[in-house]
């Protein structure tokens, strides 16, 4: 008798296990058609089916199915998460945004942990319609392993390349695009007209009202493509139309560099009629007697010299923030990258203008570096526009 | 021989090559020199034709035809090689 009971316990034991093992986990992918990181996770997804047989797969398309939309939201909600970003993963009761080699072993650790302690399923929940609270995930996210991208620069020694390339993306779009004649002229007159009225102090408030008012205004155009690129990154469509104006700002600037090496070396006398425009504007403010007075002519002119000369630099302030609302950001980011741009595209400026105050003497900056700025201009578009088409997770910087 | 300078006073190239234009009419003071804004001299600029680059210097012989110009940033030599150049062929 004593034998059977032992086997019989034997048994169970031996059962409890597949028991245990029959329990499923649910593993939830909110992706886009055409979302590069997408494809690379349910890839990814197909090899760990076959390794776990109790994984259950669910894939839910975002970018043209509106039902699938409605989910995410109801879930991304249960989380309390205002990612706008796929691939959207769910296990139990843990989220993830983003695939990269970090991802995979969250997942895989996720499902483990599912599998041996099981967890709350709050999508299913949410699809049964059942309110949730959120709660703390049950399933402890494991330590990050930190890919290897600490390189040894020269001089600057260990420099994180991930942490890296968006400032210097910022510092060098910001350059080149602060490099193009299209507002310096602007400031160059300002400041002669401002250097023969002889009052310094004058000089200083409305010279840096200027290049404040600009910044400001370049600040407020950046912030409102950025709001547009960040709701609108996951349409590849729109991507498609950005890209293409980026090749086309390319081969604008191509051209334009193309022209400046056959031609003599000096200043393109363009649209004359809204030249005189501008330099009747700034003479009246700078000889008008009333300060406050002539601080609102400075204002309306960094306003509109601005709003004429958006054309001419649309192309890099628009890609810069495609690119920031490609990598995946909070708010704070987003405008210490926007600064950044910002101080490189008005530094030559404010050189310019502050060599002039000390000495009352106007510089310049000899055009042969704006056909330089056409060149470089050309080609930053035209690499980040083939970029867009066919490789966008390359500029997707911070998965 | 006469010299016509066309500049703007918002012309980067224009500033960099004033003090050169300076040098110049110190070291040629028998010729006569002239100097044209291009948004305060409109009228008298236009006569010149002078295209979409400038600063522009208009060189014109004693019967004020004009014998060449030399448009854009050049460097001083470059641009006592051209005089010379110009004094010998008259």
């Amino acid at each position: 008798m004593k034998q059977l009971k032992k086997l019989l316990v034997i048994g169970i034991l031996c059962l409890f296990p597949i028991f245990v093992q029959a329990k499923e986990v649910n593993l939830y992918l909110f992706h886009g058609d055409g979302c590069p990181h997408c494809a690379k996770e349910r890839e990814y997804l197909e090899q760990l089916k076959d390794k776990y047989p109790n994984l259950r797969v669910h894939l839910y398309e975002v970018w043209y199915k509106e039902e699938n939309q409605e989910l995410l939201k109801k879930v991304k909600s249960a989380f309390n998460s205002n990612s706008n970003y796929v691939p959207f993963t769910v296990i139990g009761d843990h989220y993830m945004v983003g695939f990269n080699e970090n991802t995979k072993t969250t997942i895989e650790k996720n499902i483990t942990t599912c599998l041996e302690e099981g967890c709350e399923d709050i999508v299913k929940e949410v699809i049964d319609g059942k309110t949730i609270s959120k709660k703390e995930p049950s399933v402890k996210k494991p330590e990050e392993k930190k890919e290897d991208t600490m390189k040894d620069v020269p001089i600057l020694g260990k420099v994180d390349v991930k942490k890296v390339s968006l400032p210097i993306i910022a510092t060098v779009m910001g350059l080149v695009d602060g490099f193009n004649p299209c507002a310096m002229w602007v400031l160059l007159f300002l400041i002669s007209m401002l250097i023969g009225t002889k009052n310094r102090k004058r000089m200083w408030i409305l010279g840096l009202t200027f290049l404040f008012s600009s910044a400001i205004i370049y600040l407020l155009f950046m912030v409102a493509w950025l709001n547009i690129a960040v709701k609108m990154n996951t349409i590849i469509w729109l991507r498609t139309v950005i890209a293409l104006i980026a090749l086309v700002g390319a081969g604008f600037n191509l051209r334009s560099y193309y022209k400046a090496i056959k031609n003599d070396i000096g200043c393109e006398v363009v649209d004359s009629k809204k030249r005189k425009n501008i330099i009747e504007k700034i003479k009246k403010f700078t000889l008008e007697k009333s300060l406050i007075l002539a601080l609102i002519g400075v204002i309306t002119l960094a306003i509109s010299v601005n709003f004429i000369e958006l054309s001419c630099s649309a192309g890099l302030p628009l890609l810069f923030t495609q690119i920031l609302s490609l990598s995946n950001l909070n708010t704070l980011h987003y405008m210490l990258y926007i600064f950044i741009y910002i101080v490189f595209f008005l530094i030559d400026d404010i050189i310019i203008f502050v060599i002039a105050m000390v000495t009352l003497k106007v510089t310049g900056i000899s055009n042969k570096y704006s056909k330089y700025s056409h060149l470089i201009g050309g080609i930053i578009m035209l690499l980040i526009g083939i970029l867009m088409l066919i490789k966008p997770e390359w500029l997707m910087l911070n998965f | 021989m006469k010299f016509i300078r066309i500049s703007a006073l918002w012309c980067s190239s224009c500033i960099l090559t004033l003090p050169i234009w300076e040098e110049i009419k110190k070291e040629y003071p028998t010729f006569l020199f002239e100097e044209l804004d291009y948004d305060m001299d409109e009228t008298q600029v236009e006569k010149y034709q002078i295209g979409k680059i400038i600063p522009v210097i208009i060189i014109l012989n004693e019967k004020n035809i004009e014998i060449g110009r030399i448009v854009g940033e050049k460097t001083k030599k470059e641009m006592v090689e051209y005089i010379e150049q110009l004094r010998s062929s008259i």
